[in-house]
């Protein structure tokens, strides 16, 4: 063979080697575009159905348990007024459990009523939450505030309450957790919000449940970054990074 | 050519400066142990830049040999089990080539360029990189963290530079077979180290510390 047809011959192969890795990665872009699309609606038509049904839940909470509870208190207001009188103690006991229970049902249908949290606001939920588990005294819990709060879209607002409150679930439910801290600090272009427990922890590569899967999921709608971090024994944190001029997929 | 040769050798030593300034980035991956590579690259290209300029194929011969054994590590680091037997099936087949071109002498390792391993290693290379994509396409990984992500970069940087010069290597003596039509490919291989290197430093400036995959 002619060294002329030599140079060639491998020219052309540098060539059609090139073009063929360059064909299959500009195919695996383009199909990692399209399956995310896929990925995002899949996930965004789940959070809507989500959020009606936690909207209907909130509204049956309130109108049928609320309701049901507040005749209960009404009654027992009549029944105090002709009760005998070893009877009240007991009977002003039940009044204030029933109070009580009036002002849970309240705060739990306000946390899942979408409107409501859209309404007053990230914070201001959130705020309602940390008051509902100091009010169950399960653990201490604080909220840290640094920078001038702003508020964020309604739909971003909405998803972060949802994965603090999936957070706060699983502290509540797994980590046997005595403190929770959520810090928000707001910058002038992104929020950062962190929230740890001094519970159990797990290990990192344990982060196959649902609920964490789901979080991460519902930041990624959002285009927000969010980071766990935990260790066995020394609590968990979630670092959650929201983009304020970030274009949003919902 | 000499001037290419210069710009080529100067920008491996800029990826290997950018590799060492951006390493927090990546430090607590397997990719922390990438610089070395980098600046074993500089160094050795610098010496034979300006001090060694003959007679040194056998030093760029055992940097074949690293440089497979090095990249095989970092994917073994990477991939899923199924992907972990081809790896090791190809770490075999590469080191046994290498290891029976030496004994048998088959060419000779410390005088001319050791074709059969350079182009394993460059199939071998191009199919690892392939089957990682494989692995991330079907991972939960997102466009927007796989193009922040400096595996990608540095995947893509490596299979464009072997694609390219995948045909070169098979030749032992470019003088013997292409005559005057060498310059050409020397040209083709510059072209692919600087386009790999730019890559390089795209990847590290632009990838985030945060996006791991």
């Amino acid at each position: 063979m002619e060294q002329k047809d030599i140079y060639i011959l491998i020219i052309s192969a540098s060539a059609t080697i090139l073009i063929f890795c360059l064909s299959l990665i500009i195919l695996f872009v383009l199909f990692q575009r399209r399956r995310e699309s896929y990925l995002q609606q899949i996930t965004q038509t789940r959070i809507e159905v989500q959020e009606q049904t936690l909207r209907n839940i909130s509204w049956e909470i309130h109108d049928n348990i609320g309701q049901i509870l507040s005749t209960i208190s009404l009654y027992s207001h009549t029944l105090m007024l002709s009760a005998p009188q070893d009877l009240k103690p007991k009977l002003k006991e039940s009044q204030d459990l029933v109070e009580k229970a009036i002002v849970e049902v309240r705060a739990l249908s306000k946390a899942l009523n979408t409107d409501y949290v859209k309404n007053v606001g990230l914070l201001e939920s959130v705020k309602i939450e940390i008051e509902r588990i100091k009010r169950l005294r399960f653990m201490t819990a604080e909220l840290e505030i640094s920078g001038q709060p702003y508020r964020l879209d309604e739909e971003s607002e909405l998803i972060i309450l949802r994965i603090l409150q999936e957070f706060i679930s699983n502290t509540l439910k797994h980590a046997h957790a005595t403190h929770l801290s959520v810090a928000f600090e707001f910058k002038p272009k992104s929020l950062k919000i962190k929230a740890q427990d001094n519970g159990v922890g797990f290990e990192k590569r344990e982060i196959n449940g649902t609920g964490l899967i789901n979080m991460q999921n519902r930041a990624k709608v959002i285009g927000a970054i969010l980071i766990f971090e935990s260790q066995p024994n020394q609590g968990t944190q979630i670092n959650l990074s929201y983009n304020r001029n970030k274009q949003t997929n919902y | 050519m000499n001037l290419l040769v210069k710009i080529a050798t100067t920008i491996e030593v800029i990826a290997f400066l950018v590799s060492l300034v951006t390493w927090y980035k990546y430090k607590h991956s397997v990719l922390k142990y990438f610089p070395v590579y980098l600046g074993l690259i500089a160094v050795l290209e610098m010496y034979c830049m300006f001090y060694y300029k003959t007679g040194n194929v056998w030093l760029y011969n055992i940097l074949n040999v690293f440089e497979f054994n090095f990249l095989a590590l970092i994917f073994w680091n990477y991939f899923q089990p199924c992907n972990r037997k081809a790896l090791c099936l190809f770490l075999i087949i590469y080191n046994s080539v290498t290891i029976g071109n030496y004994l048998f002498k088959v060419q000779d390792f410390t005088v001319e360029p050791i074709s059969h391993s350079y182009v394993l290693s460059s199939f071998f290379l191009i199919i690892l990189i392939l089957l990682l994509f494989n692995q991330i396409l079907r991972s939960n990984v997102r466009f927007a963290e796989i193009h922040r992500n400096l595996v990608f970069w540095i995947c893509l940087a490596f299979l464009i530079y072997l694609a390219t010069s995948l045909p070169m290597l098979a030749i032992t003596s470019w003088e013997d077979t292409l005559g005057k039509f060498r310059f050409g490919l020397v040209y083709l291989l510059g072209i692919g180290v600087l386009l790999k290197n730019i890559l390089f430093i795209f990847g590290f400036l632009w990838s985030k510390k945060t996006f791991i995959y």
